[in-house]
């Protein structure tokens, strides 16, 4: 890309402004907190945990963003319905199988159980998805797509809606991740090892399936160019397919890690995560598998160290409703500095 | 150039044809009427009022008219779907129980315009407005939630309608700042509510560190601020965190980190059913608050609680009205008609007796009220405010009602139940 | 078996799934309230009969490998194939839902749902109802294929104008109402749809005026426009603006009260619309934000005029709010527009749908609650004098808005700006490198879009007297950026259109008020899949969409770069 001439000198001083007063505001926020000595250390590790819990789970359904993007280059704006659904799926299996005893009985298996029907859900809706809405529409502009998206989202919303009432209901719990554990100086529920370690193994198995398989190299392949994939003799349709069906998979795991933690279901509950896992895969840097990890991460650390780090030292009141103000800004200050996410590659801009 | 001066010419001619339309427009919108109430034979007028024609002329908001032989219209605007339904359907179902008892007003059959406030200020603003685009309703029993109560009785008192809550609870819908004409409540006010459990909290407890959530709602955040004054003021104690919540949200662990930082004893969150269990289950959860017992109000006084925060509710303690006084008529014929017109066992909430005697204060003063000229009911609508504000000793299930004249009607009386194995178990006074 | 047959036979198979789908999802019961043809059938019990009339008609509508239709006999058995399927898997369904207890799962999966399938009669009656009229309806819908054509077109016009008439009731019966002509509309309308007489008079009217028109008129009025000489037909152009504009002028006296309202939620959602296609439209940068500049629109007017706004409240009038609600927009726009500056595509469509929730959640915060209200946001926000809240007043403020806004969209699509963001959007390096301002012309873009969006809001605040968070989020965003596609992006009667049917026909279709989003999205996606242009496309844009069709799929290396194919093209 030519260099640009230097033309943009008052917007640059602007962001650059801009930029720094967040920082600013951020810094003095911290110490002023910090200072005012009101959290103890292991109140801090407690927030940082439940932000790496979060944050696992942003990570799973922001994968299935990524890797999309990294394909067809669009916003599968329904991926946070997909985990939805999945959550649903997992909440009538867990509550029918508490039913029967199964539960109690028999909990691992119980629970192996509801995580393949939740994810095989997940999965046949992702698939459904690419069929009937979005194959279609391949070459399309850019928007027609995502106007799709955002219809098939709102579909599939108020299908669940009409299916299961507009109530929330809570998940029955099973009594088998409870208690805590401690490992070394930290103490952390055994629900959040159970949801941090789950969402690890997947992201390791993710990693090794698209860097060690025959599959993985074929999707990276169409990824870089379709139609050299296509020469090579690569089906380019059953690769999009294979795509959409991780993808599934990985929201529907992440549903079921998401119910464990905060116990109950609706079916508005996939619209908030999907933006926000859109938004970490964005801040890692879209079309980037560990980009998708690390913006996760860094997400919901923020979400649940931010307010209490950042704003609470100025006396704010009620100052976690402003949780997800510090996401979004976070997201504009890296962007700001590095348009295309944090792993984003810089010649990208 | 020239495409200019035309377009700027049409819209010219636009302004002031429009100009035109609007000085009559607002004139020629009265409601057309149907032609269904021409042909009443005349009869000669009886009613408890002793008005004419002419009074509903001279009463600002009019009259309501009901032909012979037709059924009055009784607005409802209760909170019927989503989490919080359980409140307002069970003020639903009293107030049809009410009307079951007693079928006739005023030589009137009864219907019901149910409409749903939302829990929320938008919610009650659209019930509101549907309610008071129809010219047949006589009154109106809501809204469950005060925060849609506060917009609700504005756009009802413009419109010259009498509204009566069964559990708005929000001490600013009374106060006489800002008491809207047509409004009252036959339930408590939380003055009294937010009282009563701090007095638990600071009296029978002997507990001396607390804090609240609420959810920036008018009957959360006045409730949990009555609390919190009360508590300090009047039994010494410290209020070591007032937090405050978003309708919707699920993770709750950040404010309640923030909280626990002080690990304060008694955690109040007088807010409603789906971030009420959350917050519930969490606090479970959150270092620091493992011994803290938690409390809340009557909006999370319902099974729907329970269900949905489970084990974790175990040893919490709510206040809400005290039905333990209502005596026979509630137990033998209430409750038993209550069973029959809902379907349910048990009462899902503990605001249907208040909407049942909302229901026939409203229906007293209407009988006070009305008069019949030519067959045609008529309702001075200013008249009706005047004889529900003017309500004195009504015996109802809640008590002996007496409104003063800025709609508080309660006999309040509050009690706090603690759960127990999974129930609600009346513990205090 | 051969492919016509197997074509019934997935059809159906597909249809069967719409029809548990609409079953499950509680729209069959909700319809039942509504009659169709008053005491035969209503809206709920005629929609799986519906769907298999669709299906009949989808299956008929093969052709081979070669494009030749299939025989007349095999389309009659496709047709009659899907419909049975279709009925039969509902039939199916029923059967499932009586036996087996699903209701803690479906909430909808009830005796109400049972009896709306059977038409009200007890199992083997109903189900034998629901399969016979399932198949004679997909036998119909085939039937349509081999009718003489003419005889066909005139029948599907007629059962659709039929069906609109029947599902329009609350609209028609309230002008006729309001027109004075009750009479009319007792005679035709019943129970929220057509009386039987009613239902026989439209069907035969509508297929007569078919028939005459396919059969004559039309060849007359085209003879007709042709004759006409240049100036005649400039004349003729002229009365036909003349006439729309009066026809707007007295839209609120001619539809009565409760279709005003629906009027000016119309005319708030044009002006959004207008607005939100300066940014997408012309400028081609994505915002799904856009509901951030509503909100800042709607709570500068509540706050500069309510007396009831907590803080401040200078208690202005709505004009004299007006000037600081377009300084409001200014500042929006710029803080908005000027970090995504460099942003491209899905970038910028992330970052500003962040600006959107970050304005919700200030507005709904504890920390604002002192300026703005928090969740019980400002009350009595005073009307725009000299108009009045009355819906039939307020029209005309709003009309007056959407007007001055269309014309300036216009003006400003046919001026150098314009031109200057079509190359914008076209190619940012090329436009850049000849010379056009990126910088100038997208905060230009933002400005104009929030000004707009402002004032839409204002509006809105000034309409509604109250206003809260709640009603500021993305779903406002969403509906915005929808009928400007639906209507066909970069034209004005496109957005009318958009809104029009997108924000004016849920209003006024009160049954399917709780579905009113399912069936959006469904709607979107068919819409995007079948006619991606848009409703009344603009040429060139719809040129390019078909081209497009044709092309090779390309794509970049690289993401965000992929400047091959531009977000939107026009």
């Amino acid at each position: 890309m030519p260099q640009r001439r230097i033309r943009l000198n008052f917007v640059n001083i602007f962001l650059w402004l801009l930029g720094g007063g967040l920082i600013a505001i951020a810094v003095v926020g911290a110490i002023l907190t910090l200072s005012q000595g009101r959290f103890s250390v292991e109140a801090f590790q407690s927030f940082l945990i439940a932000g790496i819990a979060l944050g696992s789970v942003y990570a799973l359904i922001a994968l299935g963003y990524t890797l999309v993007y990294g394909i067809l280059f669009m916003i599968n704006f329904a991926h946070g319905e997909v985990f939805m659904w999945g959550a649903f799926t997992a909440f009538f299996a867990a509550t029918a199988l508490s039913d029967i005893g199964m539960m109690e009985s028999n909990p691992i298996l119980a629970m192996l159980l509801v995580l393949l029907t939740a994810m095989l859900v997940s999965m046949v809706i992702a698939v459904l998805l690419e069929r009937i809405a979005y194959r279609p529409l391949r070459g399309a502009p850019r928007l027609v797509p995502l106007i799709t998206a955002i219809g098939a989202s709102l579909f599939l919303q108020y299908t669940a809606r009409g299916f299961y009432g507009s109530g929330v209901r809570a998940y029955p719990t099973s009594g088998l991740f409870e208690g805590t554990l401690a490992l070394g100086p930290v103490t952390l529920s055994v629900k959040q090892a159970v949801v941090i370690g789950a969402a690890l193994f997947l992201m390791v198995a993710l990693y090794l399936f698209i860097e060690r398989t025959r599959t993985g190299r074929a999707m990276r392949a169409v990824a870089e160019d379709k139609d050299v994939a296509a020469m090579m003799g690569i089906n380019v349709d059953r690769i999009i397919v294979t795509t959409f069906a991780i993808g599934g998979l990985l929201a529907g795991a992440a549903g079921i890690l998401y119910i464990q933690i905060f116990n109950q279901v609706h079916f508005f509950m996939g619209f908030l995560p999907g933006i926000k896992a859109f938004t970490a895969a964005v801040l890692g840097g879209i079309g980037n598998v560990i980009g998708a990890a690390i913006g996760g991460l860094t997400l919901g650390i923020l979400e649940q160290l931010g307010p209490n780090l950042l704003l609470s030292g100025y006396g704010i009141p009620a100052p976690n409703q402003l949780k997800d103000v510090i996401a979004f800004s976070v997201l504009v200050l890296v962007l700001i500095f590095r348009p295309n996410g944090i792993l984003g590659r810089k010649e990208n801009v | 150039m020239q495409k200019y001066t035309r377009w700027s010419a049409i819209l010219v001619v636009l302004m002031l044809v429009l100009a035109a339309c609007t000085s009559d427009g607002g004139s020629s919108a009265a409601p057309s009427d149907d032609g269904d109430t021409a042909s009443q034979p005349a009869s000669s007028g009886g009613g408890g009022g002793t008005g004419s024609a002419a009074d509903c002329e001279a009463d600002e908001f009019g009259c309501v008219e009901i032909a012979e032989g037709d059924a009055m219209t009784m607005g409802t605007l209760l909170v019927i779907s989503g989490a919080n339904e359980s409140l307002g359907l069970d003020s639903q179902y009293g107030a049809e129980v009410a009307r079951e008892m007693r079928p006739e007003i005023a030589g009137h059959t009864v219907e019901f315009n149910h409409q749903d406030d939302g829990c929320s200020a938008d919610g009650g603003t659209a019930g509101a407005r549907a309610l008071v685009s129809d010219p047949t309703i006589v009154g109106v029993i809501g809204t469950s939630c005060s925060s849609a109560g506060v917009p609700a009785a504005e756009i009802t008192s413009a419109e010259g309608i009498v509204m009566i809550s069964a559990s708005n609870t929000a001490p600013s819908l009374t106060a006489p700042e800002t008491h809207q004409p047509f409004y009252a409540r036959t339930a408590h006010n939380d003055e009294i509510q937010g009282a009563a459990m701090a007095q638990y909290v600071g009296e029978v407890l002997g507990l001396t560190t607390a804090a609240t959530i609420d959810n920036g709602s008018p009957y959360a955040d006045q409730l949990a601020n009555v609390f919190a004054r009360t508590f300090e003021s009047e039994y010494g104690g410290t209020v070591t965190a007032e937090e405050a919540v978003t309708v919707g949200q699920t993770d709750f662990s950040g404010v309640l980190g923030n909280i626990a930082a002080d690990s304060p004893e008694f955690l109040y969150f007088p807010i409603f059913v789906a971030e009420g269990a959350l917050i519930t289950q969490q606090a479970r959860e959150t270092a620091g608050l493992e011994d803290t017992i938690l409390g809340g109000a009557d909006g999370i006084l319902t099974p729907d609680w329970l269900d949905a925060a489970g084990d974790a509710a175990e040893g919490a303690v709510l206040s809400g009205p005290d039905l333990a006084f209502s005596g026979g008529f509630y137990e033998e014929e209430f409750l038993p008609a209550y069973t029959e017109v809902s379907g349910e066992d048990q009462p899902i909430s503990v605001f249907h007796a208040h909407a049942f005697d909302a229901y026939n204060i409203l229906a007293d003063a209407i009988e006070e009220v009305y008069f019949t000229e030519g067959g045609t009911t008529y309702i001075p609508r200013t008249a009706l405010r005047d004889a529900v504000l003017a309500t004195e000793g009504h015996e109802g299930i809640t008590g002996t009602l007496t409104c003063d004249e800025n709609g508080d009607c309660a006999d309040a009386k509050i009690s706090v139940s603690e759960v127990q194995d999974g129930e609600f178990v009346r513990v205090w006074p | 078996m051969d492919a016509v047959v197997r074509r019934g036979l997935v059809i159906g198979l597909l249809a069967g799934v719409a029809n548990v789908h609409v079953s499950l999802v509680g729209l069959l019961i909700s319809l039942q309230t509504r009659q169709l043809v008053a005491g035969i059938v209503t809206l709920g019990s005629a929609l799986p009969l519906l769907i298999a009339l669709l299906a009949g008609y989808l299956a008929g509508r093969y052709r081979s490998a070669h494009g030749e239709p299939a025989p007349g006999g095999r389309i009659l058995l496709a047709g009659a194939l899907a419909g049975l399927v279709s009925g039969g898997i509902a039939a199916l369904l029923v059967v499932f839902i009586t036996q087996v207890n699903v209701s803690w799962i479906f909430v909808n999966a009830s005796a109400r749902l049972v009896s709306g399938l059977h038409f009200d009669q007890d199992m083997l009656v109903g189900s034998v109802i629901l399969v016979v009229a399932s198949t004679l309806a997909g036998l119909l819908g085939a039937a349509l294929h081999v009718l003489p054509r003419h005889i066909a077109r005139a029948l599907s016009i007629g059962l659709i104008v039929t069906l609109v008439f029947a599902l329009m009731e609350p609209f028609l019966g309230a002008i006729l109402r309001n027109l004075g002509m009750g009479a009319v509309d007792r005679f035709l309308f019943s129970g929220g749809g057509l009386t039987q007489v009613g239902a026989v008079i439209v069907l035969a009217a509508s297929v007569a005026i078919t028939w005459a028109w396919r059969t004559r008129g039309a060849a007359v009025t085209s003879r007709r426009l042709e004759a006409m000489k240049p100036d005649q037909r400039r004349t003729a152009k002229l009365v036909a603006y003349a006439a729309i504009a009066v026809l707007l002028l007295l839209l609120p006296q001619i539809v009565g009260q409760r279709l005003s309202e629906v009027l000016t939620v119309v005319g708030i959602y044009v002006l959004l619309g207008l607005g939100l296609n300066i940014v997408v439209g012309f400028a081609g940068l994505l915002d799904l934000g856009y509901v951030a500049f509503y909100a800042v629109g709607a709570y500068t007017t509540a706050v500069l005029t309510s007396p009831s706004s907590p803080l401040f409240s200078p208690e202005l009038s709505f004009w004299a709010a007006l000037p600081f609600v377009i300084i409001a927009a200014a500042l929006i726009g710029l803080m908005v527009g000027t970090p995504v500056l460099r942003l491209r595509g899905d970038y910028l469509a992330i970052v500003t749908l962040g600006f959107g929730e970050i304005a919700r959640i200030i507005f709904l915060s504890e920390w604002a609650k002192p300026v703005v209200g928090g969740a019980q946001g400002i009350l009595s926000i005073p009307a725009p004098l000299p108009f009045e809240r009355d819906p039939q007043s307020i029209y005309y403020p709003i009309l007056i808005f959407c007007v001055i806004a269309a014309l300036g969209a216009v003006s400003l699509a046919n001026s150098r700006v314009g031109r200057a963001w079509n190359a914008m959007r076209e190619d940012e390096s090329v436009a850049e490198a000849t010379g056009v301002s990126t910088v100038k012309y997208k905060l230009l873009a933002f400005g104009l879009g929030a000004a707009f969006g402002c004032l839409s809001g204002a509006l809105f605040a000034a309409k509604i007297g109250t206003i809260f968070p709640n009603s500021f989020d993305i779903l406002v965003s969403i509906n915005a950026l929808a009928l400007i596609i639906l209507g066909g992006m970069g034209n004005i009667f496109g957005v009318v259109l958009g809104a029009a049917v997108l924000v004016g026909l849920p209003e006024l279709l009160r049954e399917f008020s709780e579905y009113r989003l399912l069936i959006y999205g469904a709607v979107l996606v068919v819409m995007m899949i079948l006619r991606p242009e848009g409703l009344l496309p603009s040429r060139t844009r719809r040129a390019e969409l078909h081209e497009r069709e044709d092309e090779e799929e390309q794509f970049d290396d690289e993401a965000g770069v992929d400047t091959a194919r531009p977000l939107v093209s026009t």
